[in-house]
């Protein structure tokens, strides 16, 4: 077993605590909640035993679960995630992260369902069929809340994804 | 189609959220029309720059889990929390972006390691993906 579960979070762990620090915006709530989520496979992994292919989708309905509650309770703190632009420049230095604090600070207006959402498609390159599974919503769901963070992202950001594209 | 009325479905034809037919029609349309094509290009780049991901910190790393199965619970949870401590005292970032998930969710399932033997990176992603019937887990 434990060998089984070193895998498996070498497998999964980086890419849970990478969605869910980014879904809370908070890097404390994403640790409890990336660590509360395989502390919950290991406690259902006798029935999990088997679905291989499927346990990703597993790990990260968990998580979403778990960062959406957990969002809904607390109001996170400050993001603290630097962006990952990369510039030549000063000047475009300063533009890019100006740009990428903005874009991550509006994401983290959204709300937590169409964040996530959003994250999944925008970041993870989920399709919505596979949106909508892990999410258990219907596909038709996952579109019209991609849509909708989409549109407000786009609103809110416009102006300012349209400056740097100059 | 009319201009204003491909304009009104380039995001969504870029985010594939278009049916098939109406996608085809506006790919026809931007097609023979430079102008919106143009607009498609502007809207693309807005959209990559928008999508863009930004950096995060390491996840925790696992030191340690008990063969004990009466213990193997406390003991994770006190391999996290070491594993929090160091590292945030032995700080290594992450290089490279994170792993597209579509990627991770498709690879091949994990093998068991030998012990004493590190967890590794997934191995390349296997073409299919699919899950089980949904079920909420609390």
């Amino acid at each position: 077993m434990t060998s089984g579960f070193e895998s498996v979070y070498g497998r999964y762990g980086r890419v849970i605590h990478a969605y869910v620090a980014r879904l809370t915006g908070d890097p404390a709530t994403a640790e409890d909640v990336c660590q509360e989520t395989f502390l919950r496979y290991l406690a259902h992994e006798r029935e999990l035993a088997g679905r291989n292919g499927h346990l990703g989708p597993w790990l990260f309905r968990v998580a979403t679960n778990l960062g959406i509650d957990r969002l809904r309770r607390i109001r996170p703190a400050a993001l603290g995630a630097e962006p990952a632009e990369q510039a030549t420049t000063a000047g475009d230095a300063l533009q890019g992260r100006e740009t990428g604090d903005r874009i991550r600070t509006e994401v983290g207006r959204l709300d937590p369902d169409l964040r996530a959402v959003f994250l999944l498609r925008a970041h993870h390159g989920l399709t919505f069929p596979q949106i909508g599974e892990v999410l258990d919503v219907p596909e038709r769901t996952a579109k019209d809340r991609y849509r909708r963070a989409r549109d407000l992202l786009m609103e809110r950001l416009g102006r300012i994804l349209g400056e740097d594209d100059r | 189609m009319t201009c204003d009325h491909v304009r009104e479905r380039l995001l969504d034809r870029l985010d594939d959220l278009l049916d098939a037919s109406e996608a085809a029609e506006v790919d026809v349309h931007v097609a023979d029309c430079p102008p919106c094509a143009a607009e498609a290009e502007r809207l693309g780049r807005l959209r990559a720059r928008l999508a863009t991901p930004w950096a995060v910190g390491p996840a925790p790393r696992l030191l340690a889990v008990r063969s004990s199965p009466a213990r193997r619970l406390a003991g994770l949870v006190a391999a996290f929390a070491a594993g929090v401590l160091v590292a945030g005292l032995l700080f290594r970032a992450e290089p490279g972006p994170t792993r597209d998930l579509r990627d991770t969710l498709a690879a091949p399932p994990p093998s068991d390691l030998p012990p004493g033997v590190a967890p590794s990176p997934a191995a390349p992603p296997a073409p299919e993906f699919a899950l089980t019937s949904p079920r909420r887990i609390r």
